[in-house]
Formats: structure tokens, C-alpha cells, sequence
């Protein structure tokens, strides 16, 4: 047997281990002209920008930095390759499912919604790594000139790369959003104009390295850029997440595995703050402090947002899936499905911030640094914010709660519009009152406590308000949770009391129920 | 193919008063005593806000059997095969395949049952070979077996010789063997078609037809088939299921549903008799009419039709009669009912 023979077996082999996903895009890019197209172009490319190169720099070429000149054309043009045409191109393999019908197909096999999303990154991860090998040679041949630098050109391809998976997985992320033909057109112009933005923001970022190349011996570089990387990757798991759930059976978990991992980047994220303050307690400035608070709320906000507007009915496969042991259950309850549930897993994780928070404060405070006062100052403007979560999150909860049972067809999604909406008409009504001078421009009113970004200001300024709008905010959060009590308690007792069926055995089918609001026959109707 | 009318609808709750189901029909299917059901719905419901599109399905089908599964458009047939497939939720009761729930238990599902959609995709840039490749990795067919089931697959499908051609380049005929090839890579126990004959010509539907009978007498496999060609159905199943608005108008064998045809308007009869003459007229309209068993006289100029409840003798009895009293027969035969006159007879014409 021949070497080549060997060889091809022994691919075949391990192509029985691949993902199916990836076996299957890797022949149709093959095959296909777009990625033919974009190959021979960056390789063209390449060859030109090497061929004028050398002829514009003529005998310059022997002194001064141009291996690092050339090197910078080279890396844009991956750069095109690797922050746009591969996420978009993910995005499209996405959306071509649903658009060829081939979705429901793919649906039905054993491949698991994880599967087929590690199915479309890895196809994308293995066209980065074709162009990156195209262009390998090119760069190659810049680091035989002078001005090469080897730390600087190896950190700013591997940046490269980590966009373009980051890209590839929230492209695959955006793709499951677009149901509907014109959605599907509007997504794809906004998400183009996304990767032109990052391309051109990350390419002068990354390429401003080189202008001051001692970044790379400092220590707090390499700090903040594992920093950034770790919150990256944090993100790049929920996203995936995000993307798994949106392909999961509509039976199916969709919930828990976003809900864990919010949790996980709320601590990593209020974590690592807290570690920064205690070994740097004299540098560690409160701007840092907040930076990590907010983007710990925005994002608790937004996981929140939809986790407590969820029915509260939990499927029967979900009930088979539940641990066995009653422990397990209980502590695993607020990251199951259900808004009430959302709720409680709301209440923990804003508990487990602000608990961090203060952590971080009494760091600070213990280390007797001078700044401490404004991180208390900080800590009102956030228990400010946290408040203003509760009360919105617990009026949608309850009510999405007590319409469903009044009103037949209202479904999550309408609570979710409705809350947007009253959040908007909240921040719109205070500034219509200043403009028809019903309130003063300069000064805040109480009135004003329905916009949260005027009262979240005025608690930064830490003015005589403060006091009075967070007692005020206070009461309005307690009658939130009140209002979601009954519910929150319930929807934990049912997951702890609830007797799981054993995993293997042929399902006992409940009683058949209609759901209460269902409609009379419409055919006697007419 | 089995006639024995194996059908057994269930009435979890009973029919209401008011249901249109007919139930002189299924209480009359035979039993299938110590065979277990491949596939089961049961008291089946999905709602899209107050629209019923399924309501209180439930019938049952066993290993070898292709059932039917008529309906006019937007009369729930396909999503019902959708909750079948694990595609989509049922808003109330189950279904099952080969005893697995397909709310609960949608992977074990999967792996036993066969789906091919009205219009399945086919992706670009691939050959048949490599897109019956890519199903089998997907259900998880590795080194032989998989290149096994493959190979299978092209022999049976008779795909062989357009292994290698873009699948894009595929007639609609051989997209259809294809995608039904791809529906039994992973060799599923139930097979659910839908309109799997719609767009075919007349010569590939009738290599469609042979197939499927293939499949369900030979493979043991469950098939569910829907269609718009009634007269394609009468030919492949065994049994079938009328659904409209909704709701199962009737279900049974095919002999069973042509009864309830009958019965459903008024008739006992066991034949309808068509005659062809020289000469018809109102003369043997009148000794028609007199006969015993017969009713229903329609007279045109050189042929007469009625209906005939009597037995085969009476008929023989009749036709003897009709050439000993003169009259110029050149044809006399019973007219074939079929699934069409049933479907058009049973369905009210209601859509959603």
C-alpha cells in the first residue's frame, strides 16, 4: 500500500469520528465557487501586494521596517477573508437550511442541536485555517525582511482568529433569529455592516501593536488581554448556547443551559473584579468597579428579560430529566424553564452580585485606600439599578403570569413587547413634562423615578434625592417579588416534590387535559 | 399487502354525540391480537391560538402496513406527520413509535422512524452518493456498516448508476427515490411520506408505488402515506385515514370505508351494476324498476346503471332475465368503487 493510499484511509478512519456537519460542508465548499472565488483572490492578492511591494520599495527593501509594511497588507486581506466572508458565509449555511428545506431533514436525524451548531463553527474554523495557510507562505517571506517582528505578527494573527471564531459564532447565533424571509434580508445587511465595522476597528487596533511593540513585554497587557479573552470566551459558550437552544425540540430544555451559564459569567465577570481589588487595592479605581457591575447587570437584564417572562409550564420531558435525588432538584430548580423560576434566578444571581460587590468594597475599604468613599457612592448607583431590574422584571412576570390565565393567546413574547414598552413610555413621559414645562430642566423631581436613566444620574450625583428614590425604588421591588412570592415558591416546590421517572422505562401518558382557555368548537362557530 | 383491515382507532374519551366519527367502521376492524403497534396516535391535539388544526386523532397501524392518510388542504394531515416526525408539539395526547412517545422521547424516536416532508431539501454542491453519506453520519452509521447502508440504499432506490451525479441535476422522479432513500438509511421501522407522490409523472409514480409496496411486504416497515392521488392510494394501502377540519371523518381498511360509503348514503347494497346495449329505453327502465334487489335506475341512450343489493346468484338470476326478455346486453359488470368515491363521499368539503 502507498503512502498516499495509507494516508487517504487513514482519513477516512478519522472521518468517522468527525462531526457529520463538518464532513459535509467541507465537500460542498469544495465544490463550491464562492469559497473557490475567495481563494484564489486572497491568493491573488497576496501576489500582487508582493509584486508591487518589492517594486515600490525598490533597494528600501534591504533597511527600514518592510517586512512589518508588507506584513500589514497581507493581514488585511486575511482579515477580509477571516472577519467577513467566513462568518457571513456560517450565517448563510445556517439560513440555507431553512431556506432549501433541508432543516427539517437535518432535525430529525441523531445529530443534537449542539452537534450540528459545532457542526457549522468547526466548517468555518476549517476555512480560517485554509486561508490562514494560503497566506502562510506570504508571510514567510516578510519575516525574511527586516522590521519582522515574530511576538508582534504571532499575537496579532492569533487575535485574528479568536474575531473570527467569535464572529463565525455570533453570526451562527444571529442566523437562528431570522424566521421570516424580510427578517432574514434585514439581519444580513445589518450583520455585514457589523463585520465591516469590526474588520476595520480590530484590524487598526491589532495593527497599532506595532507602533509600540513594548506592549508586549508588559505585564499588564498580557493581564488585560487574558481578561478580554476569558470574558470573550465566556461569551462565545453562551452564544453557542444561545444558538443550540434555538434548534432544541420545542419540548426540549431551551432554558437551563443559559441560565448556568449567565450565572458562571456573573461570577467569573464580579470575580475577577474582586480579584483585581485584591491585589491591586491602590490601583484598582472605581471606574474598573463599575465597568464590571454594569456589564454584570446588563447582561443579568437581558438573560432575565426572557427567563421571566417564560411560561411556567414545564414539559413532561422535561419532569423525566430531572435529577433523582430531591437535593439536586431543589438546587437546580432556578435554572429551569418557567417565568416564576426566572424570577428566582433573578433574585440569586443579583444577590450573588451585590454580595461580590460589597466584597469588593470592603477590600477596598479594609486596604484603607483613600477612594473608598466612591465605591459606596458607586455601590447606591448600583443597588439603584439592581432595584430598577426587580421592579421591571417582577410587573412582567406577574403580569405575563395573570394574563395567560385571562386572556387566551397571549404569548411571552407579547409581555416582553409590552414591558419594552412601558419602560419607553416611562423614560418618554418625564422629558415630554420638561418640554411642556410641567417640571424643571435643570432639576430632578420625583416624578422623574419612572426614568430610570434621569434617577440612575441623579443617584450617581448622589444629591439629596438619593435617599428618598431608593426607599421609594425599594418599596415598588418588595411588591414586585410579593407579587411573584406565591409562584416563586410554588414553582420550586413542584420540581422538589415532583417523583422522576425512572430514565429507561416506557412513558405513563397523563391524563388528557385541554388547556383551560381552549377554544369552543370554531367549526359549530362558522 | 395485508387486507385485513388492521386499523384500530381509539376513542380515549369515546366519540361525542356530535363527532363525525363513524364508528359502525373501526368498532368492525379486526383485532391484531399479540402484535404490538409500530405507530400510535392517541387523542391527539394541536391548536394554533383557536384554530384546531388536529383534534381527538387517534389510530393506530402495525408492522407491513401502508396506511393512507387522506385529507383535503389544511385538514391537519401534515401536522400530524409533523408531531409524528418529533417536528413539532402536540398541544394535547401523544404519539407514539414502536412504544416511544415522540413528546418525551424524540431521540429514540428518530432513530426508528423515517420522515420525508412534501418538499425536502436537497444541498448544493453534492452527489447522491455523498448526500445519502452525510444522512448515514448523521444517525451515526460508521466505516462499514455505514458504506453498507449506502449501498443498501442505492440498490433499493436503484440510484446506483446516478451515485456520482450532482444531486441538483436529479429528475423530480429520481429527487423522490432519493429522498426516500435517505428517509431508510438508518433502516427506520415507520416510514411517514407525505405527498411523496405530488409532481411525479405517471411512470414514476408507478415505480413509487412499487416500492413502497416493497417496503411494507417485504421490509416489514409501517408506512404512512398522504396523498392527493386518491387513485395512488387505493392502490398501495391497506387501510387509510379521512381526516377533515381536524378530525378522523373515518378510518379502516379500504373494503371498510367503501361499506361506510355505502352505508353513510343510505345504501345496504353490495353492488352497483353497470350495463352496456345496443339499444337502452324507457321500456327497460320500467322492467328494471320492477326487479327485486334492484333500485336507483339511470338510463341513457346505450347504457344503464342501478343498484343491486341482492346476492351474487340474484345478479346471475337478473342477467339471465335480462337475455331471456330480449334486451340487446352487451355488458354487464359491477362498477368499482374505489378510495375517491369513499374520500369524496365521507369529507364535507370544510377546510381550515
Amino acid at each position: 500500500m502507498s503512502t498516499v493510499e495509507a494516508t487517504l484511509k487513514w482519513l477516512e478512519k478519522a472521518g468517522d469520528w468527525m462531526n457529520a456537519i463538518l464532513v459535509k460542508e467541507t465537500r460542498q465548499s469544495l465544490k463550491s465557487r464562492q469559497f473557490v472565488a475567495t481563494f484564489l483572490l486572497l491568493v491573488l492578492a497576496s501576489w500582487v501586494i508582493s509584486v508591487f511591494g518589492v517594486a515600490m520599495m525598490g533597494e528600501s527593501i534591504n533597511y527600514g521596517a518592510s517586512g512589518q509594511r508588507l506584513f500589514v497588507f497581507y493581514f488585511v486581506v486575511l482579515m477580509i477573508a477571516v472577519t467577513v466572508i467566513v462568518p457571513y458565509g456560517a450565517f448563510r449555511s445556517m439560513l440555507g437550511e431553512k431556506d432549501q428545506n433541508t432543516f427539517d431533514s437535518l432535525r430529525i436525524t441523531s445529530l443534537s442541536p449542539w452537534q450540528i451548531v459545532w457542526g457549522k463553527l468547526m466548517s468555518a474554523l476549517l476555512q480560517d485555517f485554509i486561508y490562514y495557510s494560503a497566506i502562510a507562505p506570504f508571510i514567510a517571506f516578510t519575516s525574511l525582511l527586516e522590521g519582522f517582528e515574530l511576538p508582534a505578527v504571532a499575537f496579532v494573527l492569533v487575535c485574528g482568529f479568536l474575531i473570527s471564531v467569535a464572529l463565525s459564532i455570533m453570526a451562527l447565533m444571529i442566523s437562528t433569529f431570522a424566521h421570516q424571509r424580510h427578517w432574514q434580508g434585514i439581519l444580513s445587511i445589518m450583520l455585514l455592516i457589523g463585520l465591516l465595522t469590526v474588520l476595520g476597528q480590530s484590524s487598526a487596533v491589532l495593527l497599532s501593536l506595532f507602533s509600540d511593540s513594548s506592549l508586549l513585554q508588559s505585564w499588564e497587557f498580557w493581564e488585560g488581554t487574558a481578561i478580554v479573552v476569558l470574558v470573550g470566551l465566556s461569551y462565545c459558550w453562551l452564544f453557542l448556547e444561545i444558538t443550540s437552544a434555538q434548534l432544541t425540540f420545542e419540548s426540549g430544555n431551551r432554558s437551563s443551559g443559559i441560565r448556568l451559564i449567565s450565572s458562571g459569567q456573573f461570577l467569573l465577570m464580579n470575580g475577577l473584579a474582586l480579584g483585581m481589588s485584591l491585589l491591586y487595592a491602590s490601583a484598582f479605581d472605581e471606574e474598573i468597579f463599575v465597568i464590571f457591575a454594569v456589564f454584570s447587570y446588563v447582561q443579568l437584564t437581558a438573560i432575565s428579560f426572557v427567563a421571566t417572562t417564560e411560561e411556567d409550564f414545564l414539559s413532561r420531558r422535561i419532569r423525566k430529566s430531572l435529577p433523582q435525588r430531591k437535593l439536586f432538584r431543589f438546587l437546580l430548580a432556578p435554572f429551569l424553564p418557567g417565568g416564576a423560576r426566572g424570577m428566582v434566578y433573578l433574585l440569586l444571581n443579583l444577590g450573588l452580585c451585590i454580595g461580590l460587590q460589597l466584597l469588593i468594597v470592603t477590600s477596598i475599604a479594609s486596604s484603607g485606600s483613600l477612594g473608598s468613599g466612591s465605591f459606596f457612592d458607586a455601590i447606591k448607583t448600583l443597588t439603584g439599578v439592581a432595584l430598577y431590574i426587580i421592579i421591571y422584571l417582577g410587573f412582567a412576570s406577574a403580569f405575563g403570569r395573570f394574563a395567560s390565565r385571562t386572556a387566551a393567546n397571549i404569548m411571552p413574547n407579547h409581555v416582553r413587547v409590552i414591558t419594552v414598552l412601558v419602560f419607553a413610555i416611562g423614560c418618554v413621559i418625564p422629558i415630554i413634562a420638561k418640554a411642556m414645562e410641567f417640571l424643571r430642566w435643570r432639576e430632578y423631581s420625583l416624578f422623574e423615578i419612572i426614568n430610570p436613566f434621569a434617577t440612575i444620574i441623579e443617584l450617581a450625583d448622589d444629591n439629596s434625592w438619593t435617599g428618598p428614590i431608593l426607599l421609594i425604588l425599594g418599596v415598588f421591588a418588595l411588591i414586585a417579588v410579593l407579587l411573584n412570592l406565591k409562584a416563586m415558591v410554588h414553582s420550586i416546590y413542584e420540581i422538589v416534590a415532583i417523583k422522576a421517572a425512572p430514565q429507561d422505562t416506557t412513558v405513563t401518558i397523563e391524563p388528557f387535559q385541554l388547556p383551560e382557555d381552549s377554544p369552543s368548537d370554531p367549526l359549530a362557530e362558522g | 399487502m395485508i387486507d385485513d383491515g388492521a386499523v384500530e382507532p381509539i376513542f380515549d374519551d369515546g366519540p361525542e354525540e356530535n363527532s363525525p366519527v363513524i364508528s359502525g367502521v373501526t368498532s368492525s376492524a379486526p383485532d391484531r391480537s399479540g402484535q404490538s403497534p409500530t405507530l400510535e396516535v392517541r387523542n391527539l391535539h394541536r391548536f394554533f391560538g383557536r384554530l384546531k388544526a388536529v383534534n381527538k386523532v387517534s389510530f393506530k397501524a402495525y408492522p407491513g402496513q401502508v396506511m393512507g392518510f387522506i385529507g383535503p388542504n389544511g385538514a391537519g394531515k401534515t401536522t400530524t406527520m409533523r408531531i409524528l416526525a418529533t417536528l413539532e408539539s402536540p398541544t394535547a395526547g401523544d404519539a407514539f413509535i414502536c412504544g416511544d412517545s415522540v413528546v418525551d422521547y424524540p431521540d429514540r424516536v428518530r432513530k426508528r422512524l423515517g420522515f420525508m416532508p412534501d418538499a425536502f431539501g436537497k444541498y448544493p454542491n453534492m452527489n447522491v452518493v455523498e448526500y445519502l453519506d452525510f444522512f448515514a453520519r448523521a444517525y451515526g452509521f460508521k466505516g462499514q456498516r455505514r458504506k453498507d447502508a449506502i449501498e443498501h440504499v442505492l440498490v433499493f432506490t436503484e440510484l446506483r448508476k446516478l451515485a456520482e451525479k450532482p444531486i441538483n441535476t436529479l429528475s423530480k422522479g429520481m429527487s423522490q427515490r432519493l429522498g426516500l432513500g435517505r428517509t431508510l438509511i438508518h433502516d427506520p421501522e415507520v416510514l411517514i411520506l407525505d405527498e411523496p407522490a405530488a409532481g411525479l409523472d405517471p411512470r414514476a409514480r408507478v415505480e413509487l408505488r412499487e416500492l413502497i409496496h416493497l417496503l411494507a411486504s417485504e421490509l416489514k416497515k409501517t408506512v404512512l402515506i398522504s396523498s392527493h392521488i386518491l387513485t395512488e392510494l387505493g392502490e398501495i394501502c391497506d387501510s387509510a385515514v379521512i381526516i377533515e377540519a381536524g378530525e378522523i371523518l373515518a378510518s379502516g381498511s379500504i373494503q371498510d370505508l367503501l361499506t361506510l360509503r355505502r352505508q353513510s348514503s343510505g345504501r345496504q347494497s353490495h353492488a352497483s351494476i353497470e350495463m352496456t346495449l345496443i339499444q337502452a329505453g324507457a321500456e327497460l327502465e320500467k322492467w328494471l324498476v320492477q326487479q327485486p334487489f334492484v333500485s336507483d335506475v339511470s338510463i341513457s341512450q346505450q347504457a344503464a346503471s342501478f343498484e343491486f343489493e341482492g346476492t351474487q346468484e340474484d345478479q346471475h338470476n337478473l342477467l339471465k332475465s335480462l337475455v331471456n326478455e330480449g334486451f340487446p346486453v352487451i355488458e354487464f359488470r359491477g362498477k368499482v368503487e374505489s378510495l375517491e368515491d369513499a374520500f369524496m363521499d365521507l369529507t364535507r368539503g370544510l377546510t381550515q
